[in-house]
């Protein structure tokens, strides 16, 4: 009742604003022009016609698929701080908890280039801007990843990530990838006890998307670490602990070493049972991960078929990005005249 | 003849014989360069050949590669073209020359060796992990395509020169040596020739004076016979050096 009531108060605006932006989405009959395109100065044209607008208008020809990508990132980043800027608390929080994924693949590429002396520099116009943070042009004091944290790093939300599973001599000698994926772990479990504290509909449907991202994080670990060096026991470490896969599941997938093991697990869960019957490893199916892509599709609109709650901000923001890495897919495929897998892009409508 | 268009020697029965020789050389070397040149232009075409089909090979698995990046971007969340880009440290495929003979031609032959581990074996781990397997192995293809393709480059190119000097050299010893010797060969005959001719003629020149000498010596020996001046007795004056038997002389 609280939510009903007392919503539009504080978030009424952002909450219509964020609609409006959602239905200006592409629908399968835009794809379906976009996909006809012999050009990407047809893609462009036909982009015209959608909510994008002109976006491309100042680009001079000819146009590359690095613009367009470049385009559709800065169109997004601008509606993202918008609807920061006009938010409340606790709606100015939750967004928060968004950038923070971003800001964790921005000091992943920071650590990275530090590990290999790159001037700092060159390194700041490459991250992603909804992931900046205030103490991003304050890196340059630091040569060392350890530096790096003690200086930097500590003063930022992301601090209490590190703090709990990384040490600084870990920074230095752990494999990048590692550090991301632990680091994404903290922040999952951490966002989501945050929405729960939330409560109402915002815990009702985020907890329901951020489980499927934990448990989709687990299974596409396990499967992309089968013919690497990774340990059993490493990998554990690395199993988001939200998800409904917890803690029988994340136990079975430990233990499991091959791609049957995994279908094997995710049997016993009916909707993933259905993803994985849908999918297999050979070139003419779906793999799994689009498999996954679609099925996030669908959570992130259902997110948009209830009011009053935060989740609708986060459905948004990844329906966008989906969208923009449809557009690019087909882009690629019409500039390298590939067009055999052009309709592999993942509908939204 | 023109003195540019043979060799300025004496002409002599050495000389020609000399010019013989080197004509004889000229023809071997003439023809050993002919089969070099022959070898060359078969590798070079058969090696023309594998270039276009490795062109047309590579064009096709670049295209792969080039697509299976973009597969690699739609499925993984973020840019993670930037992460690898700085986190490369040193080379993974490096590459050993080796040396191939053909007709005393030496051509560098590229091998290509795994240096290291691989230090994007992680990479994607979250997201896009199979897409990105699938990107390095194409990539992978298509830096091996690549090596071969630098190895019958290179080899064109340096057999390309080297034909191009050997018929040159080819053409040179059949037009412009050659020639020369033997219209040097020619004059030193002819030469001959003339030498002996005048030879010849000197010879029968001196018979004839020595005849009409004689002619006209036997006329006067014959004028002064017949003025009674002379006998026919005469013999010679005695020579004091013949071993005649001279009677004692007895009292």
């Amino acid at each position: 009742m609280k939510d009903d009531l007392f919503f539009n108060l504080d978030h009424g605006y952002a909450e219509g604003l964020c609609r409006g932006f959602k239905s200006g989405i592409l629908k399968a009959s835009d794809y379906h022009n976009l996909v006809q395109c012999e050009t990407l100065e047809d893609l462009r044209l036909h982009l015209q016609s959608t909510d994008y607008g002109n976006f491309l208008a100042n680009e001079a020809s000819p146009l590359t698929v690095n613009v367009i990508d470049d385009r559709l990132r800065e169109k997004l980043v601008q509606e993202f701080q918008h609807l920061r800027n006009v938010s409340y608390q606790p709606l100015s929080t939750f967004l928060d908890y968004i950038t923070y994924a971003y800001m964790i693949d921005n000091i992943v590429l920071l650590i990275t280039g530090t590990l290999h002396q790159r001037a700092i520099g060159d390194l700041l116009p490459r991250c992603h801007p909804l992931g900046s943070f205030e103490q991003l042009g304050a890196i340059t004091v630091a040569d060392t990843p350890a530096q790096l944290y003690t200086a930097v790093l500590v003063d930022t939300p992301l601090a209490p990530y590190f703090i709990d599973c990384i040490s600084e001599h870990d920074l230095d000698e752990l494999n990048v990838e590692i550090i991301r994926s632990t680091l994404y772990k903290a922040y999952l479990e951490d966002f989501y006890n945050f929405c729960k504290t939330l409560g109402g509909i915002t815990a009702e449907v985020m907890c329901e998307i951020l489980a499927f991202e934990a448990d989709r994080r687990a299974f596409m670990i396990t499967i992309n670490s089968f013919d690497t060096g990774l340990t059993q026991d490493e990998r554990a470490k690395l199993y988001p602990t939200c998800g409904h896969l917890n803690p029988d599941g994340l136990q079975e997938l430990r233990r499991t070493d091959s791609y049957d093991g995994v279908r094997d697990v995710a049997a016993r869960y009916p909707q993933y049972k259905v993803l994985f019957e849908g999918s297999g490893t050979n070139t003419g199916d779906k793999t799994i991960e689009d498999k996954f892509f679609e099925y996030e599709v669908k959570l992130n609109m259902n997110a948009f078929l209830r009011q009053f709650h935060f989740g609708i901000f986060y459905a948004y923001l990844k329906l966008k990005e989906q969208e923009n890495r449809n557009i690019i897919w087909i882009a690629e495929c019409i500039a390298q005249k590939h067009r055999t897998r052009i309709d592999n892009y993942i509908p939204i409508f | 003849m023109s003195d540019k268009d043979r060799y300025n020697v004496f002409p002599s029965r050495m000389a020609q014989s000399i010019m013989k020789g080197r004509l004889k050389g000229a023809q071997t070397g003439h023809n050993l360069l002919k089969k070099k040149a022959d070898a060359l232009t078969m590798r070079f075409r058969s090696i023309l050949k594998k270039i276009i089909d490795t062109k047309l090979l590579m064009g096709d698995v670049m295209k792969t590669a080039a697509f299976s990046l973009a597969e690699a971007k739609f499925s993984m969340s973020g840019d993670f073209t930037q992460v690898v880009i700085q986190s490369v440290s040193k080379a993974q495929i490096k590459i050993r020359t080796k040396r191939d003979n053909v007709a005393g031609v030496i051509l560098p032959s590229f091998e290509s060796f795994n240096d290291g581990g691989d230090t994007f074996e992680l990479t994607g781990l979250g997201r896009g992990g199979m897409q990105l397997q699938k990107l390095k192995r194409n990539y992978g293809e298509a830096i091996k395509i690549l090596i071969e393709l630098a190895t019958l480059q290179t080899s064109f190119v340096i057999l390309d020169d080297v034909i191009k000097i050997t018929n040159r050299r080819v053409n040179a010893i059949e037009h412009v040596i050659i020639p020369k010797i033997s219209r040097t060969i020619n004059y030193i005959v002819s030469e001959l020739d003339e030498m002996e001719r005048e030879e010849f003629y000197r010879l029968k020149k001196v018979q004839e004076k020595k005849k009409q000498a004689r002619a006209l010596q036997e006329k006067n020996r014959a004028k002064l016979l017949e003025s009674g001046v002379l006998t026919g007795n005469e013999e010679d004056a005695p020579n004091i050096l013949d071993e005649e038997h001279d009677e004692d002389i007895l009292f």
